[in-house]
């Protein structure tokens, strides 16, 4: 008997930590896994040349090689803790009043200089940035458009398209450009994709040690903007800010994150001149 | 009793391992005493290392590495090993055959013929809206993952002159 109540207490404790585990594993399977290949990554980086070249030809970079070099450095900082390693990441501030960042595949991500000048330390704009990592790592525009490298169909591979010499191709290539330009300066991605990136910037402001209510002090400042019809290009491409603050009070109550470093004169030093 | 400790260390034989085989994605990543930020770092852990994971805890994860326990940030972590920079990448990219292939499809041999593989390809394709002398001015101003590591972490307070 006692044998027999042994075995079913261990059993019980077993099958209870068993399920536990179950439970903790899919947290576990959030770390994704890369369900792409060499070319699709080529093709992707290709993609986001062109793409980054045609922001650029609307909205050239502003010409303050301190500005640049700071959000770059800042940038490759940032990507070095939580980037897709097999990416080069280029930052990049671009000359237009509106309030919005940009990122294309491949690793290419701007900045408007109307977002520069509302933000008022480093810790908001490491927010930006990690946001937008987030956007490259997800390859939220790739999915949303449902490009790969190599593929059977005229219209998803990518990789003829970038290479092709004919007019075919290049009409392809034009109209998938249009697709993405509309993406990121109209439509907008996924409000899901939008506050899965907030997430991943509050983590990554919380490893890097940086002040994570910075990024509420950020949205905040979107909030007013938007009210005020500022920033009339966020209010299309993003979630309603309130939603967003939500996010950053949960994170906050879950993680108690106690860090305080903002480096706002660091900011000052490099950004606004 | 002898029947009782043989099922035990038959079924402890048989228990699943709480392990899961992940690997280093940042460029470094401290191996935390504690689960918390701010805890000291038992050591540093460099990209592409093989970690043996256990329970999360919080923004953390419980792993052994080189013999020693202790925690990492979720976000530092893979459970893939890592691809290689783009640029190292075996370029598989057959651009020519594929276009071969499908040129029966819908365009000429001749034409698929003209496709080349330099990347910057995409620019002429682009023509006129794509403005490629902004674009080399952007990559001008990269910086090493290193670098900026050091940046954020405060290793280096200034920009590089």
């Amino acid at each position: 008997m006692k044998l027999l109540c042994s075995l079913w207490m261990l059993m019980t404790f077993t099958a209870l930590a068993q399920t536990n585990f179950r439970m903790r594993a899919p947290k576990l399977a959030q770390i994704k896994k890369p369900t792409y290949s060499a070319s699709d990554i080529k093709a992707e980086i290709d993609f986001g040349k062109g793409l980054a070249a045609r922001i650029l030809h609307t909205y050239p970079l502003v010409d303050d090689q301190e500005l640049q070099k700071y959000v770059n450095t800042l940038g490759a900082g940032l990507a070095a803790l939580l980037g897709r390693p097999e990416l080069t990441f280029y930052f990049g501030v671009i000359k237009t009043p509106d309030v919005n960042a940009y990122a294309c595949p491949g690793g290419y991500i701007f900045l408007t200089q109307g977002l520069i000048q509302m933000l008022a330390n480093e810790a908001e704009l490491a927010g930006v940035l990690a946001h937008e990592i987030a956007h490259v790592n997800e390859r939220h525009v790739i999915k949303k458009l449902k490009l790969k490298g190599k593929d059977d169909s005229a219209i998803s591979g990518l990789g003829a398209m970038i290479g092709g010499a004919t007019n075919s191709f290049r009409v392809a290539l034009k109209t998938i450009t249009d697709e993405a330009m509309n993406l990121l300066f109209g439509e907008g991605l996924a409000v899901s994709e939008e506050l899965q990136s907030d997430v991943v910037a509050l983590s990554a402001l919380n490893a890097a040690d940086y002040r994570v209510g910075s990024y509420r002090d950020l949205l905040l400042k979107i909030k007013k903007s938007m009210e005020e019809q500022n920033a009339k290009v966020l209010t299309k491409t993003h979630p309603k800010a309130d939603d967003r603050i939500k996010m950053v009070d949960k994170f906050e109550k879950k993680y108690h994150p106690t860090n305080e470093k903002t480096n706002a004169e660091r900011f000052k030093r490099y950004a606004i001149h | 009793m002898k029947t009782f400790l043989v099922l035990l260390v038959f079924y402890f034989a048989c228990f699943p391992t709480w392990g899961a085989e992940f690997f280093i994605k940042s460029l470094k990543a401290p191996l935390l005493k504690e689960a918390k930020n701010g805890s000291k770092p038992l050591t540093t852990l460099e990209r592409g290392t093989k970690v043996d994971g256990g329970s999360p805890e919080g923004a953390f994860v419980a792993v052994t590495a080189s013999g020693a326990k202790g925690f990492i940030n979720k976000l530092f972590l893979s459970d893939k090993p890592l691809a290689e920079k783009a640029s190292l990448l075996n370029q598989d990219v057959d651009i020519s055959s594929k276009a071969r292939k499908r040129a029966s499809g819908f365009t000429s041999a001749a034409a698929a013929r003209g496709l080349k593989e330099d990347s910057d390809q995409i620019f002429k394709n682009l023509g006129k809206e794509a403005n490629a002398t902004e674009f080399k001015k952007l990559e001008t101003f990269l910086v090493s993952d290193e670098d900026g590591l050091e940046f954020i972490q405060d290793v280096k307070k200034e920009l590089k002159p």
